[in-house]
């Protein structure tokens, strides 16, 4: 019998495609997220709004947080460590969390080097701005890929950036040459390998997520538009004023993405979103993308 | 034309579609495979897949769409694995929407979290089939009507009912076409 191959982690984040991935920070809002329809919970001490208002160096969650949330749902349970922080992934293996978020949101652990993602049997998650970036965390082993976008703005033109950068980065390798990909391989600096692959694929060799700012289902929409196979919700859903309500439009207008009907339904009478940051107003080096490389 | 539909709600829907596309290639049927949405292209299909994924949520999207009452009452041949095995249970050991189409009860994430999750070869229709398991469920136990096509480790975990199929492992991560043969076989009564 074989765990923690490839197929399975790289399958398991396949189970997720077309559905809602929802920070929590306890169990009462783990229970609201999987009744709203949730497709997983990403278990956390703080969402990102709060990480960005509290300041100081962010974590992994405490165990008993996440034991707590894992105890209270039936779907799927993931946490996030610091970039670099094999010890904290190394814990939350132990727990039985099922995905590994290596998540740009908490302060880094290592300025230099990402986790080995492959000695792991459970699989992991890596935020990326562009090809090269999500082609090298496919290469240390992620199993699946999200934008960065801006953690905790609820502003989603940074994720609508990464998602374009990736897609169109994808778009332009399509009909180059052996040769030319050898040459883009050097400059987004990415194992010739996955190059060739992604654009034999057309798409990324793993599920690529949206992530980062997404606080309204007509957000969530837009990145499927765009191409993304799913979403994340950080701040977006308990930082709304209607948490279950927002919670459940949005997981209705992801898998009905394509349909401005049920969009224009869904998004009626949700009460007032997150309040949302200006690009402008985050200085740039408290700019969460920025970490990792 | 025959027309297979793969249930688009959630999941690994675009798995299924390929995997069935290639057996209806394999097989020289000529039937076009459709995802579906909405009530309207279920009304198309002549058999439906439905993909792993998150039974509670691809349930919820079922009831809010009307799909599923639509896809019981047309009595059209159902494939399902892992989550779609799920919801073709009568019951399973949590409160959610279900098919109830075949006389089972199923327990969800049987063999543990992800870190459980497992490749093995099992054994069905007399043949060797890579099984993939992913926070798989089993079966616990089956109606009369129900036949049992193969079992790992004294769990059930795939059975036939009518022309109903359920797999709790997932034939379409494999590339490995004889198990969507056998359903498109039994809905479209088609010699292969």
């Amino acid at each position: 019998m074989l765990h923690g191959t490839e197929v399975l982690k790289k399958g398991f984040a396949k189970m997720t495609k077309g559905g809602v991935i929802m920070d929590v920070v306890n169990a009462e809002q783990a229970e609201i997220a999987e009744n709203a329809g949730a497709v997983s919970v990403m278990a956390l001490e703080k969402v990102p709004a709060d990480i960005r208002t509290a300041g100081g160096v962010a974590r992994m969650a405490d165990p008993s947080k996440v034991i707590e949330i894992m105890d209270t749902v039936s779907i799927p349970v993931m946490a996030k460590v610091r970039i670099g922080h094999f010890v904290e992934a190394q814990i939350l293996e132990s727990l039985g969390v099922d995905m590994i978020d290596e998540s740009e949101v908490l302060t880094p652990a290592d300025e230099k080097y990402h986790v080995d993602k492959k000695k792991f049997t459970i699989p992991f998650v890596c935020g990326a701005r562009n090809l090269g970036e999500a082609l090298r965390r496919i290469d240390e082993g992620a199993a699946m890929i999200r934008t960065k976008g801006e953690a905790g703005t609820g502003n989603i033109v940074e994720a609508v950036r990464h998602m374009r950068m990736i897609m169109g980065g994808i778009r332009e390798i399509q009909n180059k040459t052996e040769e030319e990909l050898w040459g883009v391989a050097r400059e987004i600096e990415a194992p010739f390998e996955l190059v060739k692959e992604t654009a034999n694929l057309g798409k990324l060799p793993v599920v690529n997520f949206a992530a980062g700012g997404v606080a309204t289902p007509a957000d969530a929409a837009l990145m499927m538009q765009l191409g993304a196979d799913g979403v994340f919700v950080g701040s977006g859903i308990f930082k709304s004023e209607n948490p279950e309500i927002v919670a459940k439009a949005i997981v209705e207008a992801t898998a009905n993405y394509e349909d401005a009907e049920i969009l224009a339904k869904v998004s009626r009478d949700l009460g007032k979103a997150m309040p949302g940051l200006d690009m402008g107003e985050i200085p740039e080096e408290e700019r969460l993308q920025s970490r990792g490389w | 034309m025959a027309t297979i539909g793969i249930l688009n709600l959630q999941g690994d829907v675009s798995e299924h579609f390929e995997i069935t596309k290639q057996a209806l290639d394999e097989m020289n049927v000529n039937a076009k495979v459709l995802k579906v949405k909405n009530p309207e292209y279920l009304l198309k299909c002549d058999a439906i897949i439905i993909s792993g994924g998150e039974s509670t949520v691809i349930g919820k999207l079922m009831e809010k769409t009307g799909i599923g009452k639509l896809i019981v009452d047309k009595k059209i041949p159902v494939m399902g694995t892992c989550a779609g095995m799920v919801l073709l249970a009568k019951k399973t050991d949590y409160e959610q929407p279900l098919l109830g189409l075949i006389d089972m009860e199923v327990k969800r994430n049987a063999f543990g979290r992800q870190k459980a999750s497992f490749e093995k070869i099992i054994e069905i229709f007399g043949h060797k089939f890579e099984g993939i398991f992913i926070r798989a469920p089993y079966i616990e136990k089956v109606g009369k009507s129900v036949d049992i096509l193969s079992i790992y480790n004294e769990k059930i975990i795939a059975v036939k009912s009518g022309k109903h199929i359920a797999t709790a492992f997932h034939p379409e991560l494999t590339g490995d076409t004889r198990i969507h043969k056998y359903f498109i076989k039994e809905a479209l009564n088609c010699a292969e």
